[in-house]
């Protein structure tokens, strides 16, 4: 439809032409998507897989790892380097004993502040503090969001080692050509 | 006879005994049997939009690469009659400073007359209870009750009180009023070789072989087909065309304050038009109730039920086209009407008549 005022009427036509060709590349790609099967993860149903788990790299609920041999029984030693570190100031510790003896009283994370940024689990000199694939993490109050000291000991024990940094950060962009739909 | 006709008969046939029986005058058969073809029209309309709904989300999440509606029911069957509940039981909203006449008004015009539509559509050959007379104007009456459409859209737009609903319904005025032009020469194209207005006759003449009678392979009606489907799809407000609800400028254009049962009439209304649309194409050029592999049926199918299949493959097809294409831009609309479409109409119109001539 440009340059409408000089055209000629076979430009217009070859327009006409152009337009036509450019509308049927369009219902050709949308056909072929038409039949492409769909990219979507279905979210896990109960009755469908139990099993289900996200893609490696997937940071969701936190944990503590837990250590029977130290007091508290946690790997933690109330550095507060997460706590510093955290742009969102979302963790709160309580640390408590001297020395080797120190731990976290209490260890408050408001996941509803929280941006899963890794920063926290990238700092801890202990590997102590972890994120989990555990995604389902949606509640009914904002203060239901604030993780305690017990509900991420409960968690740890579920997860003897921490995910692994390098896999987090490698597998979040490697997901196999495959799987991916580029256009 | 077909059996709907029968049964139609028969249930004709049984009332006038009781009536007669029961001393009631033979007029209130009439009226009676229009109560039921009117709620049978309207019943189906219904259960069409709510198909077209789950069918058109389906296709939208297919083309995009999504699974679409699959909770409700098996296949996500169930989504579109949950949603219609829902909206059943929603508040419903006259905003403040609201003309509340026009505004109720609005979608309950819009609706009857996308209804209206559906009755001189020919669903069989043979006389039916919702369609018992050949209009022998069928195609000046649906193009009369489309453009009576815009009076609807113009009522709700203005009534609601709303910049958003006002400029959407003046857009759907300016965009409905003149794409109508073009479509009335395109349909005149298929009257003319027809020779008759008549939605039935227009049938007839395309059952003799089939598939290949169909208006459809004649090359002098191609280019009225081409400029039918385009402008029907701006008439009712799909995508390529759909600037009156265009919902990134809009909100969503003149149906922006509507909400519960009067929001539904208008979705309704919408999706009716869609599917007659699809009817009245698949009426012009692709042999409305006539199978596709001759006449008599070899298949014996109800004739309806070609109709609508054809029909919906129309309905697809605009479906796919609006999962295809971008908005157009309101100037790019008004001039693709009026520099190109109408120009375009016209010339069809002097070669249909030449052809029409020496045939």
């Amino acid at each position: 439809m440009r340059k409408q005022d000089d055209t000629t009427f076979l430009a217009l036509l070859g327009l006409i032409a152009e337009g036509a060709r450019s509308i049927c590349v369009g219902l050709h790609i949308t056909a072929i998507n038409f039949f492409r099967p769909s990219v979507c993860e279905r979210y896990p149903r109960r009755d469908g897989k139990p099993d289900w788990q996200p893609r490696p790299g997937y940071r969701g609920d936190f944990a503590l790892i837990s250590d029977a041999e130290r007091p508290g029984g946690l790997r933690c030693i109330a550095c507060l380097q997460c706590q510093n570190i955290c742009p969102d100031k979302c963790i709160h510790i309580t640390p408590t004993g001297k020395g080797k003896e120190r731990h976290p009283k209490q260890f408050l994370i408001d996941a509803g502040l929280c941006m899963y940024c890794w920063l926290c689990v990238e700092v801890c000199p202990v590997a102590a503090l972890t994120m989990t694939p555990d995604y389902e993490t949606s509640t009914d109050r904002p203060e239901k969001l604030i993780r305690t000291l017990e509900q991420l000991r409960e968690r740890g024990k579920e997860y003897p080692e921490p995910l692994k940094v390098e896999m987090a950060r490698a597998d979040a962009t490697s997901v196999a050509p495959t799987e991916r739909r580029g256009d | 006879m077909s059996p709907i006709g029968l049964i139609a008969t028969w249930l004709r046939a049984l009332l006038t005994g009781w009536f007669r029986a029961w001393h009631i005058p033979a007029v209130f058969v009439d009226i009676l049997a229009w109560i039921v073809g009117g709620v049978v029209i309207l019943l189906m309309i219904t259960l069409i939009a709510l198909i077209l709904i789950y069918v058109l989300r389906k296709v939208a999440a297919y083309i995009q690469g999504r699974i679409g509606p699959e909770r409700v029911g098996p296949y996500g069957l169930f989504q579109t009659v949950m949603d219609a509940l829902k909206l059943l039981q929603k508040e419903d909203i006259v905003p403040a400073g609201a003309d509340k006449i026009l505004h109720t008004l609005g979608p309950v015009v819009f609706f009857f007359v996308c209804t209206m539509g559906y009755l001189v559509i020919p669903w069989e050959s043979q006389a039916t209870i919702a369609r018992q007379v050949d209009l022998n104007i069928g195609v000046l009456f649906l193009l009369a009750f489309s453009s009576l459409g815009v009076i609807g859209v113009l009522m709700g737009g203005w009534g609601s009180n709303n910049k958003w609903s006002l400029l959407g319904a003046l857009r759907g005025a300016a965009q409905m009023i003149s794409y109508e032009i073009p479509m009335l020469l395109a349909l005149v194209c298929v009257v003319l070789m027809a020779g008759s207005l008549s939605l039935e006759v227009i049938t007839e003449q395309q059952k003799a072989l089939g598939l290949l009678s169909w208006n459809l392979w004649k090359p002098w009606l191609w280019l009225p087909m081409i400029l039918f489907l385009i402008t029907a799809a701006a008439e009712i407000n799909v995508t390529p065309f759909d600037i009156p609800e265009a919902e990134s400028e809009l909100v969503a254009g003149y149906h922006t304050e509507y909400s519960g049962m009067k929001f539904a009439l208008y979705f309704l209304a919408e999706f009716s038009n869609n599917f007659l649309v699809g009817l009245i194409f698949a009426v012009l050029f692709l042999g409305g109730w006539s199978s596709p592999f001759g006449h008599p049926d070899p298949l014996y199918l109800p004739e309806f039920l070609w109709l609508v299949g054809k029909a919906m493959v129309v309905v697809l097809f605009l479906m796919w086209v609006r999962w295809t294409l971008p908005r157009l831009r309101v100037d790019q609309l008004m001039a693709l009407c009026w520099k190109l479409l109408l120009p375009a109409a016209f010339v069809s119109l002097v070669i249909v008549s030449i052809v029409g001539l020496y045939l």
